[in-house]
This record gives structure tokens, C-alpha cells and sequence, in this order.
């Protein structure tokens, strides 16, 4: 039995080729291209000198850098936390609804990523502008007596960011509650638990993998979502991705915008190893 | 005998247009162990699910320990359930399993410490605390829902088929342990099975399901030997059930025609007409083959095979109606094709509802 087990692994490596060809080539190819690039010297004009240097790595350290990393990290936290409060119940119920419900509102969340996610991010204009539709709606209700001016401000950008991302972690819960054995709620409601306290000791513990994953899926990407900050943010709010983006375009700073993304990326590493931490220890006790 | 512990009152329930339940009256006594039998969809896990307060039932009352709870939340219900599936919390090991619900009644860090080990040592898992619910074996898991039940004291204890996943050998011996967990206890349990062995074994008074309906409650004795029904003859007690009309009635006994030949049955307490239709039932190990009899049937062996000890024939009436046969031991001078009469002691046949 072993040997002939042994036998099927020889050739079994060779169906993991393709995938490790694929990360090899549009993986780590260009991630120490990346690396490489960001140690080298710019050009007066355009391009790089092949002479090392920690330069890029020492501007970081700027306070103007390094600020907008703390707000961008800030920004992501204010994203991430509403997206939660939002996304969960959002997840959660429609995991709850009658099949043919489920799927009609999945096909709902759907249609919106068959349009652009830039030009729908230009139809948040129209609603923020001044008199837009909800100047216009708020003025109507007499809520507010004059514009409010929101577009180009951080509440917008933050708003822009919830719409983007908050389809991914409705996704990453309701796949989650979706898998729900409520027996597990049933024996929680049966030994003497009322609602709220069933909900939190077993289905909220339960699904939290989930609700963790959809944290990763929105925390990172709201760090470096720049076209959401240039579109409603106007050049208020400026965030690592815009940094890196102008750098690169503006700027044409290459080495340097190359050491902006590496530190992203290892923040974004250490925040995965983080989730990773979170939910692999098998209970999260003192969290309740 | 003793106190009524919960009364179920025309309870109805239906799920969309099935009517599930169609009015379930019953009362349950102190420290009893009553066994709802029936085959799967008959309603019995609903009425269970009722009664711990899972489902609502669409008419009717339950009144638990002297107090009508149809409306109670099951958190607010004096009862416990042990589910098929067991539903242990996998988040959970198996001491915050089992003191789960003493931990939602704040009772101190030691209580219930002390309390797990107590009833872990019941359930003879001792030294399990530390275990995931995804480490134990089936019998284990089971044990520890057990466990997490009764620590609780509840006033009943229901299980829903909680034996169903465990092979024959372990079921054999669970179900001796649960009874005398029972019987230690005191508590007042609520049975589900769809295997009447277990049922006979286990229970103080079975109630049988069909449909949603109750066919028959009573000790297992009754059910068995004095069948109300012939569902509850066949399922039950594996019994013969074949029709009969009523030809005359003599001082001691009642003859019945079956086809063109003649029967014995004891005499009724109710008086039947002549010419009346009467279903009987008889158990198969009650059928006489080949003996001196008074009245006997001819037929012809249709049949004959041994399984689990007893040797099983099957015999076709000259109408065409089949009945079986069974004996213990694999010595039967009888084979397939040939011809035997067959019949009863007047006693052993039992007239039942259709």
C-alpha cells in the first residue's frame, strides 16, 4: 500500500507546476524587481542608477511620510470598523432568507461590479456636490438649511470606501453564517441562553473566521484605494496609494515609490500574519 | 401513580400545507421514562421540539410541572434536550460544554467546576475536560451531550433519537447505562426512537406515532401483547394482521372466515354482528404450523429463511394473503413449495382497528 502510494507522488508534483510557474513569473519576479528597484538611485530625469542606496528607505521616515501612513492606517480603521457594522448584519441576514430570496439578492450585489468601479465611484459626485441629490433631499426635509459641501472631504472618501469594499466582507460573513449548523443555536437557547446571549456565545463566535477574513479583505485594499481619495477626496486627503501612485507618475520617482510599496506590503503582511494568529487559535478566549 | 409532570393538550402543529401534528393529547408522570415510537415523519421529534419549546405549536397547550409554558421562550423552559446530532459547541472544550448552562446561571468558577467533574464521573468520562468535541468518538460526544444536559437538573429530559449514529453494540450498551442513569436520577425522561427494541427495553410506557397521530400509549407489555391498531401490531410486535368476517359466536370463542375457511378467535369483549369485518393480529412466533388444531388454514410454503437466531416462513393463504412464521432454532421439517396448515391458539390472536 505505501509503495504504491509512494509511486503516484513522483508524478503528482507535476500537476503543482503550472500554479508555481505562474507565482514564480507574476509573483516574485516582479516582488524583487520591487525590492531591487527600491535600493537604487533616481535619475535626474527619468529612470534609475544602478548605485545602492537607503535613501528612499530614509525618507519614509519623514514626518510627511510617515503621517500619511498613520492616516492612511487611520482612514482603513474608520473604513474597516463601519464596514463591519454594516457588512455583518448585511452578511448575516441574507444568509437567513428563503433560498430563491439568497439568490436574487446575490445576483444584486453582483450587478454593480459589472460596471466600472471608477464611473460608479463618479456617480458619488453627483451626490455629493454641492446642491447635489442629497444637499437637495436633506434641504427638501429642511434637515439642513444649505449645502453641506461633502464632496472632497473625508466623511465622502470614507463613504466611497464603504461602497467599494463592503460587497467583500457581506461575502466573507455570509458564506460563514451560511454554514451555520443552528442546532449549535438551538442547544445554546435550550441550556438556558435568551437571544442575545445565544447570538454572541455561539453563532457571532462561530462566524467570526469569517468576519475576520472579510476584515482582511477591506482593511488592506482601503489602504491603497487611491483613486477613491483623488475622486471624492479632491488633494484633501492623501493617502499611501496616492503617494505612491504621484511618485511614480508626477513624481517619477521610481526607486521611491518602490520603497513606499514594499513598507506597504509588509504592513499588509504583518496584518494578514495577525488575522492568521487570530484565527487559527482555536478559541479566542477573554474575548467574551 | 405518581405526579403529572407535563400535559400536552390537542397540540396541532403543520409545516406550509403538511399537517404534522394533528392533535396530541398526553400526560407524562414524575419520573418516568416514556418512549415516542413511530417511523421517521411521524411527528414524534416535533412534539419533542414542541415541548422544549423549539417549535410553537399552532393549537393547543403544554403545561409543564402545573404551569402552561406554550408561549415560554425554550431558555425559559425547565427542560433539556439531548440532540441527535449531538450539538456540541466545537468552539467550546468539554467542560465549557457541559457547564455551558451553568455558566448563563453566574454560578461561581468552582461550582461549576466542581459540578463538571461530578457529572463527567456519571457519565464515566472522567478526565476529559480539556477535550474539543472534534476529539471524541461518536459514543464520547454522546456522553458528553448526556452530560450537559443533566447537569442542569431539568425537569424532563429529551432525547431525540439520541442512540441513532452509534453501531449495534455500543446502542445495547448505552441504552442499559441511560436507564439506570434514569433511575438514578429521577428524572423524568422523553424518549425518541424509531426502534421498538429499545423501546421495550428502555421505557416505562411507550407512546406510538403514526402520522401525527398517537395510536396507543402504554407499557411496553400492553403495546406489545394488546395492540390497539394494526400499525401498532405490525410495528411493534412484527405481527400478522389479516382480515376476517365474524360467522358465528359461541360461548368461548368467536368464528371468523377467512376465505373459505374457518377461525378461532377468544371472545370479545364488545359484542360483533355476524357478517362484521374484524382485523386480526397475530405474532409471527404465535403462528401453529402442522399441528393438531381445531380450526386451521391450508397454504403453501412460500418461504423459508434463518437470520439472527430464528428460523422465518412464509406461508400464502389460499387467498393469496401471506402470513409468517417464526421459530427459534434452525429444526423445522418444512420446505419451499409444500403444503401446511396453518393456524393459532384462539388466545393469541388480537382484534384490532384497521
Amino acid at each position: 500500500m505505501r509503495r504504491k502510494r509512494k509511486k503516484q507522488n513522483k508524478f503528482l508534483w507535476l500537476t503543482l507546476v503550472p500554479i508555481y510557474l505562474f507565482t514564480f513569473l507574476f509573483v516574485f519576479i516582479p516582488f524583487i524587481y520591487l525590492v531591487v528597484l527600491s535600493f537604487l538611485t533616481r535619475a535626474e530625469i527619468w529612470g534609475t542608477v544602478n548605485r545602492f542606496t537607503t535613501v528612499n528607505y530614509l525618507r519614509i521616515l519623514e514626518p510627511l511620510y510617515c503621517n500619511t501612513f498613520l492616516s492612511s492606517l487611520q482612514l482603513a480603521l474608520t473604513v474597516t470598523f463601519f464596514i463591519i457594522l454594516s457588512g455583518y448584519p448585511f452578511g448575516y441576514f441574507m444568509a437567513k432568507l428563503p433560498k430563491n430570496w439568497k439568490s436574487r439578492m446575490m445576483m444584486l450585489l453582483m450587478i454593480p461590479f459589472w460596471t466600472s468601479g471608477l464611473i460608479r465611484l463618479y456617480g458619488w459626485i453627483i451626490v455629493f456636490r454641492s446642491n447635489g441629490t442629497l444637499d437637495r433631499i436633506l434641504m427638501g426635509l429642511h434637515i439642513t438649511a444649505k449645502p453641506l459641501k461633502l464632496l472632497y472631504s473625508y466623511p465622502a472618501v470614507v463613504v466611497g470606501m464603504i461602497y467599494v469594499l463592503v460587497p467583500f466582507m457581506i461575502l466573507a460573513v455570509y458564506s460563514s453564517v451560511e454554514k451555520m449548523d443552528w442546532t449549535l443555536v438551538e442547544a445554546a437557547r435550550d441550556l438556558g441562553a435568551g437571544r442575545i446571549k445565544a447570538f454572541i456565545t455561539v453563532t457571532f463566535r462561530l462566524t467570526l473566521p469569517g468576519l475576520l477574513s472579510g476584515v482582511v479583505l477591506t482593511f488592506i485594499p482601503s489602504m491603497g484605494l487611491f483613486f477613491v481619495a483623488d475622486i471624492l477626496g479632491g488633494n484633501k486627503i492623501v493617502l499611501v496609494g496616492n503617494v505612491i501612485q504621484e511618485q511614480l507618475t508626477k513624481g517619477r520617482n521610481l526607486p521611491f515609490a518602490a520603497a513606499l510599496s514594499v513598507i506597504l506590503m509588509i504592513l499588509t503582511s504583518l496584518i494578514i500574519g495577525l488575522y492568521r494568529k487570530l484565527a487559527d487559535t482555536k478559541e479566542l478566549e477573554g474575548l467574551f | 401513580m405518581g405526579e403529572i409532570i407535563l400535559e400536552l393538550q390537542r397540540i396541532k402543529k403543520s409545516f406550509g400545507n403538511i399537517q404534522v401534528l394533528k392533535g396530541i393529547s398526553m400526560t407524562v408522570q414524575k419520573g418516568e421514562f416514556i418512549t415516542f415510537l413511530g417511523a421517521s415523519g411521524c411527528g414524534k421529534t416535533t412534539t419533542l421540539r414542541i415541548v422544549a419549546g423549539l417549535e410553537t405549536p399552532d393549537e393547543g397547550s403544554i403545561i409543564l410541572n402545573g404551569e402552561d409554558v406554550t408561549e415560554k421562550e425554550p431558555d425559559k423552559r425547565d427542560v433539556n434536550t439531548v440532540f441527535q446530532s449531538y450539538a456540541l459547541f466545537p468552539h467550546m472544550d468539554v467542560a465549557s460544554n457541559i457547564g455551558y448552562g451553568l455558566k448563563l446561571k453566574k454560578l461561581s468558577k468552582e461550582i461549576i467546576k466542581k459540578k463538571v467533574s461530578e457529572v463527567l464521573e456519571l457519565v464515566q468520562l472522567e478526565g476529559f475536560e480539556k477535550r474539543r468535541p472534534a476529539e471524541l468518538s461518536g459514543g464520547q460526544k454522546q456522553r458528553v451531550a448526556i452530560a450537559r444536559a443533566i447537569i442542569n437538573n431539568p425537569k424532563i429530559l429529551l432525547l431525540d433519537e439520541p442512540l441513532g449514529a452509534l453501531d449495534l453494540q455500543l446502542r445495547r450498551q448505552m441504552q442499559l447505562e441511560l436507564k439506570k442513569l434514569q433511575k438514578k436520577l429521577g428524572i423524568t425522561f422523553i424518549y425518541i426512537t424509531h426502534d421498538q427494541e429499545e423501546a421495550i427495553n428502555m421505557s416505562d410506557r411507550i407512546a406510538v406515532m403514526k402520522d401525527g397521530i398517537l395510536e396507543q400509549i402504554g407499557t411496553p407489555d400492553e403495546v406489545y401483547h394488546t395492540p390497539f391498531t394494526s400499525y401498532v401490531a405490525k410495528f411493534v410486535g412484527n405481527a400478522n394482521v389479516i382480515d376476517a368476517t365474524v360467522t358465528s359466536i359461541e360461548e368461548d370463542k368467536m368464528i371468523a372466515a377467512i376465505g373459505n375457511d374457518s377461525i378461532a378467535v377468544k371472545k370479545p369483549e364488545r359484542v360483533y354482528d355476524i357478517g362484521e369485518t374484524i382485523t386480526l393480529a397475530v405474532r409471527s412466533e404465535n403462528i401453529l404450523v402442522n399441528e393438531e388444531m381445531e380450526y386451521s388454514l391450508p397454504s403453501k410454503v412460500l418461504e423459508k429463511s434463518f437470520a439472527g437466531g430464528l428460523l422465518r416462513m412464509v406461508f400464502q393463504l389460499e387467498n393469496k394473503e401471506e402470513l409468517v412464521a417464526s421459530r427459534h432454532g434452525i429444526n423445522f421439517n418444512i420446505h419451499m413449495g409444500d403444503s401446511a396448515r396453518i393456524g393459532w391458539n384462539k388466545d393469541s390472536a388480537v382484534i384490532v382497528k384497521k
